[in-house]
């Protein structure tokens, strides 16, 4: 069940929030615990039985790792969970890379974040980051928990564990929870999709052009940047009507002016999950050169895997080691330096959206006119035209300028007024998103090799 | 201190109250603007909530069955087209007031498709008769490239060609006028120089004596409702005259005789309809007052609804075939062909969808 749907929006939402709502302090983790559960069932009936199965294996691994934090128990925590990830979500790769006969295994959804959670939970328990959660329900209800189970973030289990045992919603958390729901709504139907009706147009165009190519790779930027950061935005929204606050997983990554810290503010879930979990163990950079060079491609390796079973990831990883890598010894002037990151971001999506390499190689050639294509087509000139504006106002909102305008009639208009005038917006962006969904627009999932 | 009221909190009853209103609201069966069944919430069953089934129809029924619905659909029109400044809507776009579709690329498997269905129709079921074939091409055809709408290359379409017949050119006596604002065919009421041309061609002359009359005021044709945009109703005329008001129509598919207008299906979701009862496989039309003794065979599709009217005045019999909706295989259990004048009629956009050729 996508959060852009009606079924998610005027079926299930409701009936959870009054669920929730309605019942004692002691039972609302089971609450949740119970409509996650529905939510996950939803989409994915069959794999229910993994998601319990790998819950009740943290469950018992936890409390295991609390009475003998040894490594040797530790490794063996973590290896059922990491074998299933493997098994659902590699096995295809592997196999295809020796030209073995392919399983078609589907990829459970959302098993990358929970994996990647009980896993940080193992870590942090047998590192004595955190106690084990000796009630099961609150930890699966951890796991499951609908908010953040099919697109992140990764809710890390320090984060959330006082909240787990006991938490409360305030008025204001309610009023928060709604407003930033429906910010990453509106960032998710009217942007994200909008763009996406673009990018869909280039890979079926009749007359590709050089023009086409860039008009697709800066939307296709944009598409993911708003799809991604719209679902966080609207998981947090959601963590917090129920009395979560999970951490911030996007901080205007456009505006970066290096690769390094774009990954400060992109993703920021996983960035710091690899840092924390992968690189320090590791040794981090505390350690010889070569083995710090080897940390260093490891953990983006790894970060590109884990967005999809396939090279281009791999290497859309790995080109950001490189550019991390080289960043260390060339310093660009300023304004250069936002230029380069802004083409630098733009290039990896092209790599990161191709389905192949030979796509990615076709797209590049593409953007850099080495493929005898016309500078612009008809056909190109006119979806310049037809999504100029939506283009715009993706490149405005991914910028802090609507936050600081808001900001500065928060402060400058009375109370009141600025309360009717935030629920005016709100509302008209509630309705809006609703009749692009009611329309039938096109609303893709792209988390679904995650 | 008790904690004053905040207005977003309404949002969260005003959420509420929709979400009972969809719980609650029964089920529609059709959309009239977008012609369409509407999906229904389907029943649970232990395999469908398995199999994910259940899951599957019940997102899209929740989205087709969502209260105001239609209002909405006006609305996500009018912000796409008035605040993002897109130029089509559902790829719907719209020319000096008149809507088109953006269709797509010329389909050469397609036409060869079409082609190759065509060719074997004349060596099964009329060797021997005199073949005509005309291309109607679709209003998108008529606006200019100046325009730079990716517009489907329908000038390619138009170039094919049958070897065994004779092909007649319709393009020039056609306009962007000749077509309805809101919907994808011709009108009536325009297209008598392009009737008289057919005719001409294949040896036959019409009168062009015509009385006009208007039959429905408020037409929204099928690009109205797909595109969501405000437009202005538009008028279906019919033109008679004495000889085509005696021909009687025979339809194979209801046992039904009626005129060459069928005035009830105005109240048909299609109101075009009203020429020659819209989409239906086969007909027989007698023509007792007819100017020649010759018949004629028309394989045909919409478009063919409003011309053959008017070509009827110069045959005493014409079948119209609409291999869309019936067999070809199973025609001759029905059609009598002995040497009948064959008119092959069709409209680019089926030329380049040559599959729901049967």
């Amino acid at each position: 069940m996508l959060f852009s749907s009606i079924p998610f929006l005027y079926y299930f939402l409701p009936v959870t929030v009054l669920l929730y709502w309605a019942v004692p302090k002691r039972a609302k983790n089971a609450s949740l615990l119970l409509c996650s559960l529905f939510f996950y069932g939803w989409g994915e009936p069959k794999y229910l039985l993994l998601m319990a199965l790998t819950i009740l294996w943290g469950y018992l691994s936890g409390l295991l790792l609390e009475r003998k934090p040894t490594k040797w128990a530790m490794l063996l925590s973590a290896a059922a969970p990491i074998a299933a990830l493997l098994y659902f979500k590699y096995t295809d790769f592997f196999l295809g890379m020796f030209s073995l006969p392919l399983q078609h295994i589907a990829l459970p959804i959302g098993i990358s974040f929970y994996t990647f959670q009980i896993l940080s939970y193992l870590a942090d328990v047998y590192r004595k980051d955190a106690k084990a959660q000796k009630n099961f329900i609150n930890f699966a209800a951890y796991v499951s928990l609908f908010p953040q189970l099919v697109a992140g973030p990764i809710v890390r289990y320090q984060t959330i564990a006082d909240e787990l045992d006991s938490r409360s919603v305030s008025q204001e958390d309610v009023i928060y929870g709604i407003q930033r729901f429906l910010i990453g709504l509106g960032k998710k139907v009217l942007i994200a999709n909008v763009l996406g009706e673009l990018t869909a147009a280039y890979r079926a165009a009749v007359e590709p052009s050089v023009l086409f190519a860039w008009l697709y790779a800066v939307a296709y930027a944009m598409q993911i940047y708003f799809d991604f950061s719209g679902y966080s935005d609207m998981a947090i929204g959601l963590g917090r009507v129920f009395g979560f606050h999970f951490l911030e997983n996007f901080n205007y990554p456009f505006l970066s002016a290096s690769a390094t810290e774009f990954w400060r503010r992109w993703h920021m879930s996983l960035g710091t999950w690899f840092r924390d979990y992968v690189y320090i163990p590791l040794g981090g950079s505390r350690c010889s050169r070569i083995k710090w060079l080897r940390n260093i491609l490891v953990v983006w390796a790894l970060t590109g895997f884990w967005h999809g079973a396939a090279w281009n990831f791999i290497l859309w990883g790995l080109l950001f080691a490189a550019l991390l890598l080289m960043e260390k010894y060339v310093k660009l002037p300023k304004g250069i330096s936002h230029v380069y990151l802004l083409l630098v971001v733009i290039f990896s999506f092209v790599l990161f959206g191709a389905s192949d390499l030979r796509q990615f190689g076709a797209d590049f050639a593409a953007l850099l006119g080495l493929r005898g294509l016309p500078a612009a087509s008809t056909e190109s000139l006119y979806y310049l035209r037809s999504f100029a504006v939506p283009l715009l106002v993706g490149i405005l909102g991914s910028t802090p300028l609507p936050k600081q305008l808001a900001g500065k009639l928060e402060n400058k208009l009375p109370v009141p007024a600025w309360n009717i005038l935030r629920t005016t917006a709100l509302l008209i962006l509630l309705v809006l998103c609703t009749a692009y969904l009611a329309d039938g627009s096109f609303n893709p999932f792209l988390y679904f090799r995650f | 201190m008790k904690k004053k009221f905040n207005p977003v909190l309404l949002i969260a009853v005003l959420w509420l109250a929709v979400s009972v209103f969809c719980w609650l609201k029964p089920a529609q069966e059709i959309s009239d603007s977008e012609r369409r069944k509407l999906d229904q919430f389907p029943k649970l069953t232990f395999s469908s909530a398995m199999n994910g089934g259940f899951m599957e129809k019940f997102e899209s029924a929740s989205t087709d069955q969502f209260p105001l619905r239609e209002g909405l659909r006006k609305l996500k029109a009018a912000f796409s087209t008035d605040v993002y400044l897109q130029l089509d809507n559902h790829d719907i776009i719209s020319y000096e007031g008149s809507l088109e579709k953006l269709n797509g690329p010329v389909s050469e498997t397609s036409l060869q498709k079409a082609q190759d269905k065509l060719q074997s129709l004349h060596t099964k079921l009329f060797p021997d008769s005199k073949v005509y074939f005309a291309i109607v091409p679709e209003k998108g055809y008529y606006i200019p490239e100046s325009a730079g709408y990716p517009l489907t290359d329908y000038a390619e379409i138009l170039k094919l060609e049958l070897p065994f017949a004779e092909k007649i050119d319709l393009s020039g006596t056609l306009t962007l006028d000749s077509y309805y604002l809101t919907d994808s065919h011709w009108r009536q009421e325009t297209i008598t120089e392009t009737a008289a041309q057919l005719a001409a061609a294949m040896g036959v002359t019409l009168s062009a004596d015509y009385t006009a009359e208007t039959v429905k005021e408020d037409f929204l044709g099928v690009y109205a409702g797909q595109s969501g945009q405000p437009v202005r109703a538009e008028s279906i005329t019919i033109l008679r005259n004495d000889i085509l008001d005696g021909c009687t129509v025979y339809n194979h598919e209801t046992g039904r005789t009626n005129g060459l207008y069928d005035l009830e299906a105005l109240g048909n979701r299609d109101p075009y309809d009203v020429y020659l009862s819209g989409a239906v496989p086969l007909l027989d039309i007698e023509n007792p007052n007819a100017t020649t003794d010759k018949e004629l065979v028309v394989f045909r599709d919409s478009f063919g609804s409003s011309i053959i009217p008017l070509l009827c005045e110069a045959y005493r019999h014409v079948t119209v075939v609409d291999i869309r909706y019936i067999q070809s295989i199973a025609l001759p259990n029905f059609v009598d062909f002995h040497g009948q004048d064959v008119l092959l009629l069709y409209s680019t956009g089926v030329l380049n969808n040559s599959t729901m050729l049967r």
